[in-house]
């Protein structure tokens, strides 16, 4: 029983309606980017998951068997840094759509990078390198389109250039994908770049899912 | 037949994105109210009002949900900053609703739009924090 005049109410509260928030926020994607209704309950959140699988491996086309991967990390392979180049490119340029190829590529790399070590994280940084820019191009490219929104993204902005998690790289890089898929979930960068969103970048779906 | 609520429903993309992250990143004051159907304890931006020593919460888009919650149950918690405080709430109206919301409109900038189409201080339900 979760008591408010208990001093450790705030600890006590969060924990126990993390949970709960999370399997509704995770059916309430996926019901919002399939425009289907889940039934209740663990049937609908276990279907809503498979959906958002089959969403994942989508953005992964064409995919790389993981050897490759570790291959491409391990020996530097200069397609790592070109992605980034590339991506970073097109965001300045206004083409979020390649943009969130190349991130949604440069993830894969990322993970290999920073899972095994094998190439002292590098991979890892040109991927942050790129989600950078991509978060703060798009955040100003709403600022531009959603002007009644300007004092909330205005706040976002703050955090993505400043905000706590700067110092922590891995964080860092978990925040920015989350606030550019988001964005991208939203439908307000365009529905090329909607169907390009990865539903596991947000982190209440790690909860759920523990996948990442 | 439900009642006709004076309500400014906010966009997708507020309400399921933007409100989510910076609810997340603590950037500014949270409410916390228990939903009134689903008696799950529901967290949403807002703007406390500082006035003659007391605090207020304005709703700017009318009869919002968490102004109804605060209505059904009127216990509740304000988070400013990763500080806490729990709360009860009184609904105010007339002259001290007029001079609360006045104030919040003048202080508050970004709510213009709100108040242009509502622009009857009796629309924005206003609530007294007794901490």
């Amino acid at each position: 029983m979760i008591n408010p005049d208990n001093p450790n109410f705030d600890r006590r509260f969060d924990r126990a309606m993390s949970k709960i928030n999370a399997h509704d926020k995770f059916i309430e994607i996926a019901s919002n980017f399939r425009e289907v209704s889940y039934p209740p309950g663990q049937a609908g959140l276990q279907l809503a998951i498979n959906d958002m699988f089959a969403q994942r491996n989508a953005i992964n086309i064409p995919a790389i068997e993981p050897y490759s991967i570790y291959s491409m990390v391990a020996h530097r392979d200069p397609l790592i840094r070109n992605t980034s180049v590339r991506t970073i490119s097109a965001v300045s340029e206004g083409d979020y759509a390649t943009a969130f190829v190349g991130t949604n590529r440069l993830h894969l790399f990322a993970k290999a990078s920073q899972k095994d070590l094998l190439d002292s994280g590098e991979a890892f940084l040109y991927a942050l390198d790129a989600q950078r820019t991509v978060a703060d191009k798009t955040t100003d490219y709403l600022l531009a389109t959603q002007p009644h929104l300007s004092e909330p993204l205005h706040e976002i902005k703050e955090a993505i250039t400043r905000g706590p998690y700067i110092y922590n790289r891995d964080k860092e890089y978990k925040i920015l994908r989350q606030i550019t898929h988001d964005f991208a979930y939203s439908g307000a960068l365009g529905s090329d770049v909607r169907n390009l969103f990865d539903p596991f970048a947000f982190q209440s779906t790690q909860i759920v899912t523990g996948y990442e | 037949m439900k009642p006709d609520k004076k309500y400014l429903r906010p966009p997708f993309i507020l309400s399921k994105i933007i409100n989510p992250l910076i609810i997340q990143f603590n950037l500014v004051p949270i409410l916390t109210v228990k939903g009134r159907i689903s008696g799950n304890w529901i967290k949403v931006p807002v703007t406390p009002l500082e006035y003659e020593n007391e605090t207020y919460l304005v709703a700017p888009r009318g009869e919002t949900q968490w102004a109804r919650n605060l209505r059904k149950n009127s216990d509740g918690k304000l988070t400013i900053k990763g500080n806490s405080r729990n709360f009860k709430a009184i609904e105010i109206s007339d002259k001290l609703q007029n001079e609360v919301v006045a104030e919040y409109q003048k202080k508050v900038p970004a709510v213009k739009s709100q108040f242009t189409e509502l622009p009857d201080p009796k629309d924005h339900p206003t609530f007294k924090l007794q901490f």
